[in-house]
């Protein structure tokens, strides 16, 4: 098989890069995006916070704690997404096939391409002509799969360049960390380091035997990957696998009305963007965060459906059996997952047209005056769940600005 | 009037105590009143003995209930009525059993079901004593029911639990924390109404007016009811009466057992022996005490049958007649213990005798007693609503996080979002702080009554198997049942331990007679250790407050040691002469200071009232009060209210009669102050003796055979300090300690040689199972011989092969504890993959090479942390880099006065309030060699510098010196920070890659 050649590109601190671009005084600043409310979490932060040991993902108050001089900003989705667009037009205005896995990441496959134009050369055109257009600053990796240059990426940032020549991989990954190796989460990675590896050459060493009889099958995935072997191709359309909706509350609740009637409006709207899509979910999740940050999940498959008055039991259930501990409740969700197209079939026993007819009128009436236009009575208090976005357009998900925790 | 009310012993449900119930009755001019808690019958006491002092005629019973669902309410008609309820309720509290619905037949009980049971059971047929019970929210029920007929049987059920909105509030709260639920999710059912409160007469005639025959039925049927206690002055002994089967072959058979026993004691038969011995033999029978003494000799006859080891203390301690039995230890005449104060005519209550056994023993011997005698049972205990708990269980029931919670108990209040909870927290937890929370045993008394236990409350079964009174030791004495007090104590096992080990560790080693404790108590070089306060691991002598002691004291002999025990105990700290007996023992011309009267009275402790018969001798012989008066002040100020006045008056007849033999005001107040303070805290002298005893055979053991007797010291659970303390205590006596090891290693620990093998009972988390499966294993088939002879040999769960990996325990057969767990994992997986069935050929293992993998001592440290709870590695390796003082425990004699900074490991730190209110410590350290070092620090520095749990610490501070001892006054406290776990921080390093 001949060689590959893929290219990963990444957009530097992608937030606070678009803030900048907006206002030039940021520049040298140290900057911080992301929710400014009580709860609000760092989505974004720029390099100079990082030596004050600020990381994205953190909480803003803490990060104000530790960097009291940092500008912070509430993102905007919105503006983000346009630059990611404006971005994402360039990409396809320059090679055949991209895949975009996040508002500020993509994969490019450059195979073959070096028989008419030097894959380096033509990537780091591509670089300039992004940073020249968008005013963005972007990195990349060119490797010869994915995973190494997206490793590659993450080491020639800020704003630089790398390229991990064939033959190389294995050597250029031995050194690092098993945290770079992207899959090794923080749950695997404890479970390595207890076992004495910290860094990818011992899992490089290391029988791949003996790796999947401590990770399962995901052992094998990062055995491959620590030895740089990587197939998984560069896919132009993102098919969304699930949907989901939750909230965080202002002020812990242990109030269950409210806590139901949230599940309930977030239920709806799920359904709703499930019609929309012309989709069935075949798997509920629901989940609870405490006020100690523990967070629980409890799933369970059904029969394929996007109707609101069979799934909004069934999240009522998984919720009964989750909220078990003595505990004020910090966030709730609802997750579809096992998405599949189609239209709900009528039950032949319990349903008649009139239930039909009601999801299609109800349905209308949110298609002309918006998703909020109509809902439960019991649900007229909660705030915020509501979206008439189908999030079935082929965009990867939106990942919120301005998030709390 | 009211058939249903309900005190807080309902547990987590009422909300009333006696007392409030009473008060409550009074206030609407209520004659009779009937108790009835959920379940339980443990105030029916207290109300019998108080309800009359408020004019109301006490009636008792119990309100039946499965859950929070009443199925009826039983009224005792009699004594012989309140034994049935009792029975009934005990019968099904033993098995655990749900309640019948239609109540069972009683002889001497009036039953009343309610409105709403008789509907859903459609009952027709009455019992004549049963009754049909209407609340007020039943009458609108009632006028359209066919019920109504039945005019003979309706009586007025009216629950009475709260009087107000707060007592409803408190009451959600209190079923949230039994249901364990949080509030917004407490179901109506499992609560009670608002309405259930006490109406006034006037409102109850209103509401009836139409049905004044069931207000008229209520009061006759309460008329029927009558229960019958006598208490305080007024009861009557309700133990076991007769051992034999008439006093009189009681005293008979004592008689003979001291003459017969005698000898054992005695060799030379004095005529004060014998004198000593008719006077108490005298007061013994007149005060029917002998059944008493016998059931005593009986328990410690089957001790001896069964070569337990036990010791007699308590006041009993100071009589002869327990000394000839073999009760107690210490011989009374020797130390010169006087018998009679402890029981006089005025005294109706007996001696107390305290028997420890062995913690492993006691058990046994509980069995036996309750095999031996018809009537007994456990005494009870009330666990009592603590504030911190209350505020515990409360914010759990608000939904607060954990971590929250021990902030706010902390005192740090600076979590704003949750204020509101915590507000109501607060409120709420100052309300219910004080109720009875659960039942309990008591920590050793066990009761032997002539009538049935049934007879006085109902009784359960806590997990021993033992049943257990519902009422606690205060009222029952008050009704006249005496415990008997079977304790359990780790002391006795230990020596009895450390001497098999000696015998199997050192089988030649000369080992003297451990009973005959005459060459310890004069052998100096066992006495010296006393002196410097050397006694880590010894019974009753080892906590930092005895060495301070016993150093300043000099203590150097077993009289010394007798004194020293008690001089320990609050009392004669609180009363401030602890200096005073201290600087008059050691400096003979201080002892003029004394009062001479005190001094006469108590010569040898130079004036100071050390013992619990001081306290009798001084309020007689000085105070000028009757034996039985003193005896009031011994038991001490602990009770409340009445005993309170009864203590008020004893105090001005004591200062009237003082100031009448001319003394000084300021001595008289000095003197009363210190009685006070002894408040029932002290010892009697016999008891401190037989304390003694014990500690002279720990020390001999611990200074002879320091290894073994450590290792008995930590196979017992260890004492007052944590178990690195003793282990560092065996490195310092030349002895080593290794991890539990798979060859060596037994379920307990044990000793080759001069090595402490830890045992696998010492790792958390791994099962009993696992352990013994590896021990039968070695025991049938020999030691492994590698770690795949292991993993054939013992199939373990893969959790519990890493808990043994991790802590090294195969490091003879495999140093590289990562390459173990790859193999581990490795198996795990093999295993689960092939079937189950069994195997005619041992499956082919592949030899996987491996990368080398790095071994570090920290993370061995931290494994052994996490998984023993100490490392045994020098913990002051594992401190942060950096330059440190080396000055050492040695040192302090030459910094005294002067500022020393020096380094030590926390060994425990005890925190007191000072007078002002504010807190301060003591705080005990081991320095760079293991040894022990004082310090104490202020409130000032307690503020700036707070002790922060167990770690290494910097210290600067003063040295002072008093009386030989030193001890270090802080200035600067500072933790060390240990070095951080390699295998996290890795984690942290990484985490910057992760952010993009």
């Amino acid at each position: 098989m001949a060689n590959k050649s893929i290219l990963h590109l990444d957009l530097d601190t992608f937030f606070v890069s678009v803030e900048r671009l907006l206002n030039s005084e940021l520049l040298k600043k140290p900057v911080l995006v992301g929710g400014t409310g009580g709860r609000g979490v760092v989505a974004a932060c720029s390099y100079e916070t990082r030596s004050f040991g600020i990381r994205s993902g953190m909480s803003m108050k803490v990060a104000r704690q530790l960097c009291p001089q940092a500008i912070v900003i509430r993102g905007n989705a919105g503006t983000y997404m346009k630059y990611s667009n404006i971005i994402t037009d360039i990409i396809r205005d320059s090679v055949p096939l991209f895949e975009k896995t996040s508002v500020d990441e993509f994969y490019v496959d450059l195979t073959g391409m070096d028989r008419f134009f030097g894959n380096y050369k033509f990537a780091t055109e591509l670089r300039r002509r992004i940073i020249r257009e968008s005013g963005l600053p972007i990195s990349f990796g060119l490797s010869k799969n994915k995973v190494v240059s997206k490793v590659a990426t993450g080491e020639a940032k800020p704003n630089n360049q790398m390229k991990i020549d064939h033959g190389f991989e294995k050597e250029f990954l031995a050194p690092l960390p098993i945290r770079k190796i992207p899959m090794i989460g923080k749950a695997s990675a404890q479970t390595l380091i207890h076992l004495g590896i910290d860094h990818v050459k011992l899992i490089q060493e290391m029988p791949v035997e003996m790796l999947t009889s401590v990770m399962g099958k995901n052992g094998q995935t990062i055995w491959n990957r620590a030895n740089g072997i990587d197939h998984t191709p560069v896919i132009p359309y993102c098919e969304r696998k699930s949907i989901s909706n939750e909230r965080t509350f202002n002020l812990d609740t242990i109030d269950v009305q409210r806590l139901r009637d949230t599940l309930t409006a977030m239920t709806d709207t799920l359904c709703y963007q499930l019609r929309l899509g012309n989709k069935m979910t075949g798997c509920v999740s629901v989940k609870i965060r405490y006020s100690d940050f523990q967070t629980y999940n409890k799933q369970i498959r059904i029969p394929y459906t996007s109707a609101d008055h069979i799934l909004t039991p069934i999240v009522m259930e998984l919720f009964n059996k989750l909220y078990e501990r003595r505990i004020l409740v910090r966030l709730i969700g609802v997750k579809f997952s096992h998405i599949v197209g189609g239209h709900y079939q009528i039950n032949l026993f319990d349903d008649n047209e009139k239930t039909l007819n009601l999801y299609r009128s109800l349905d209308h009436i949110r298609n002309r005056f918006g998703a909020g236009s109509v809902m439960k009575a019991s649900t007229l208090d909660v705030k915020t769940v509501i979206s008439g976005r189908n999030p079935f357009d082929g965009e990867p998900p939106i990942l919120l600005a301005h998030r709390n925790q | 009037m009211y058939l249903n009310c309900h005190t807080y012993y309902s547990l987590r449900y009422g909300v009333l105590s006696v007392a409030q119930l009473l008060e409550l009755a009074k206030k609407n001019a209520i004659e009779q009143l009937a108790l009835t808690d959920i379940n339980s019958t443990s105030a029916c006491l207290e109300f019998v003995r108080e309800a009359p002092k408020v004019d109301v005629r006490p009636i008792v019973g119990a309100d039946i209930r499965n859950g929070n669902n009443r199925c009826y309410v039983c009224l005792a008609k009699n004594n012989s009525g309140f034994l049935e309820i009792n029975q009934f309720l005990t019968k099904h509290l033993h098995a655990k059993k749900e309640f019948p619905d239609v109540p069972p037949p009683f002889s001497d009980v009036i039953t009343i079901i309610p409105f709403e049971k008789v509907l859903e059971y459609e009952l027709e047929d009455f019992a004549p004593d049963w009754y049909i019970g209407i609340s007020l929210a039943d009458l609108n029920k009632l006028k359209f029911s066919h019920l109504r007929k039945h005019t003979e049987k309706l009586v007025l059920l009216q629950p009475v639990s709260f009087c107000n909105q707060t007592h409803l509030n408190i009451h959600r709260l209190l079923r949230c924390i039994d249901l364990n639920i949080v509030l917004s999710k407490l179901p109506e059912l499992e609560q009670g109404s608002a309405k259930d409160t006490m109406h006034s007469l006037e409102e109850l005639e209103r509401s009836f007016e139409d049905f004044g025959h069931i207000l008229t039925n209520t009061e006759d049927i309460l008329k029927m009811c009558h229960i019958d206690f006598k208490f305080d002055d007024g009861r009557e002994n309700q133990n076991q009466q007769t051992y034999l089967d008439t006093a009189s072959e009681d005293y008979d058979y004592l008689v003979s057992l001291v003459n017969e026993k005698i000898h054992n004691r005695y060799s030379e038969i004095t005529t004060t022996i014998t004198e000593r011995i008719e006077r108490e033999l005298d007061a013994i029978k007149q005060m029917d005490f002998v059944s008493y003494f016998l059931i005593n000799y009986d328990i410690i006859q089957y001790a001896i049958k069964k070569d337990y080891p036990y010791i007699g203390r308590g006041s009993g301690a100071n009589s002869v007649v327990a000394y000839i039995l073999g009760i107690t230890n210490v011989d009374p005449i020797e130390l010169d213990l006087y018998f009679e104060r402890f029981i006089n005519l005025y005294r109706s209550s007996p001696p107390d005798f305290d028997i420890d056994f062995s913690w492993k023993d006691r058990d046994d011997v509980t069995g036996y007693i309750f095999e031996r005698f018809a009537n007994t049972a456990l005494m009870g205990t009330y666990v009592t609503f603590q504030y911190k708990a209350v505020v515990r269980e409360l914010a759990k029931v608000f939904g607060l996080p954990k971590a929250e919670i021990d902030e706010f108990i902390k005192g740090n209040v600076q979590n704003k979002k949750n204020d509101q909870y915590f507000r109501l927290v607060t409120k709420y937890g100052k309300l219910i702080h004080g109720f009875p929370n659960y039942l309990s045993v008591h920590s050793g008394g066990i009761v032997i009554t002539k009538k049935p236990v049934q007879a006085y409350c109902a009784t359960f079964m806590p997990p021993k198997g033992f049943q257990t009174l519902q009422i606690d030791m205060h009222i029952a004495e008050a009704v006249g049942i005496y415990k008997f007090d079977i304790l359990a104590q780790r002391g006795l096992s230990k020596i009895k331990d450390a001497i098999e080990l000696i015998r199997e560790n050192q089988p030649n080693a000369p080992l003297m007679d451990i009973e005959d404790t005459t060459p310890f108590k004069e052998d100096p070089v066992i006495n010296d250790l006393l002196k410097v306060g050397d006694c880590m691991g010894v019974f009753y002598v080892e906590s930092p407050a005895m060495r301070t002691l016993m150093t300043r004291l000099q203590t150097q002999d077993y009289l010394g040691l007798v004194a020293a025990s008690s001089i320990i105990r609050p009392g004669v700290t609180n009363g401030g002469m602890k200096n005073a007996y201290i600087e008059r023992h050691r400096f003979p011309e201080k002892r003029i200071e004394a009062h001479p009267v005190l001094l006469e009275i108590m010569p040898e402790t130079y004036g100071v009232m050390v013992y619990q018969e001081d306290v009798l001798k001084v309020a007689h012989y000085f105070g000028g009060l009757s034996l039985a008066e003193a005896d009031v002040l011994r038991r001490g100020m602990s009770g409340k209210g009445r005993k309170k006045e009864k203590f008020d008056a004893l105090e001005q007849k004591f200062y009237e009669n003082c100031r009448e033999k001319g003394y000084e005001e300021k001595v008289i107040g000095e003197v009363w102050e210190q009685i006070k303070a002894f408040a029932g805290y002290a010892f009697a002298k016999g008891h401190s003796a037989s304390y003694a005893v014990e500690s002279y055979q720990s020390l001999y053991l611990k200074k002879y055979f320091p290894l073994e007797f450590m290792t008995a010291v930590l196979n017992n659970g260890g004492g007052f300090y944590h178990i690195d303390t003793y282990i560092n205590e065996i490195f310092r006596c030349g002895g080593k300690v290794e991890n539990p090891c798979i060859n060596n290693s037994d379920h307990g620990n044990c000793i080759k040689g001069k090595t402490v093998y830890l045992g696998f009972g010492m790792i958390k988390d791994l099962d009993y199972r696992s352990i013994q499966k590896i021990l039968n294993e070695r025991q049938l088939y020999g030691a492994f011989k590698s770690f795949n002879d292991f993993l054939d040999r013992c199939k373990l769960g893969l959790e519990q092969l890493l808990l043994l990996i991790r802590i090294n325990v195969f490091r003879t057969l495999e140093p590289n504890k990562h390459r173990l767990m790859w193999f581990a994992h490795l198996n795990n997986h093999t295993l689960k993959n092939l079937n189950s069935h069994p195997q005619l050929f041992k499956p082919k293992r592949v030899n996987y090479s491996l990368p080398t993998l790095k071994s570090e001592q920290i993370i061995d440290a931290y494994d052994n942390l996490e998984l023993l709870g100490f490392t045994l590695h020098d913990d002051f390796k594992f401190i942060k880099p950096g330059r440190y003082p080396e000055t050492k425990e040695k040192d302090l004699r030459r910094y005294v006065n002067k500022t020393i900074a020096i380094i030590g490991k926390l060994v425990t730190s005890k925190t007191t309030k000072t007078s002002k209110g504010d807190y301060m410590a003591f705080s005990t350290f081991l320095d760079l060699d293991g040894v022990c070092f004082d310090s104490v620090q202020f409130p000032k520095v307690m503020a700036r510098y707070p002790i922060q749990g167990a770690g290494i610490y910097f210290i600067k501070g003063i040295v002072s010196e008093d009386l030989g001892y030193y001890a270090i006054t802080t200035e600067q406290i500072l933790k060390i920070p240990r070095l951080p776990d390699p295998r996290f921080t890795e984690e942290q390093k990484t985490q910057k890659s992760l952010s993009q």
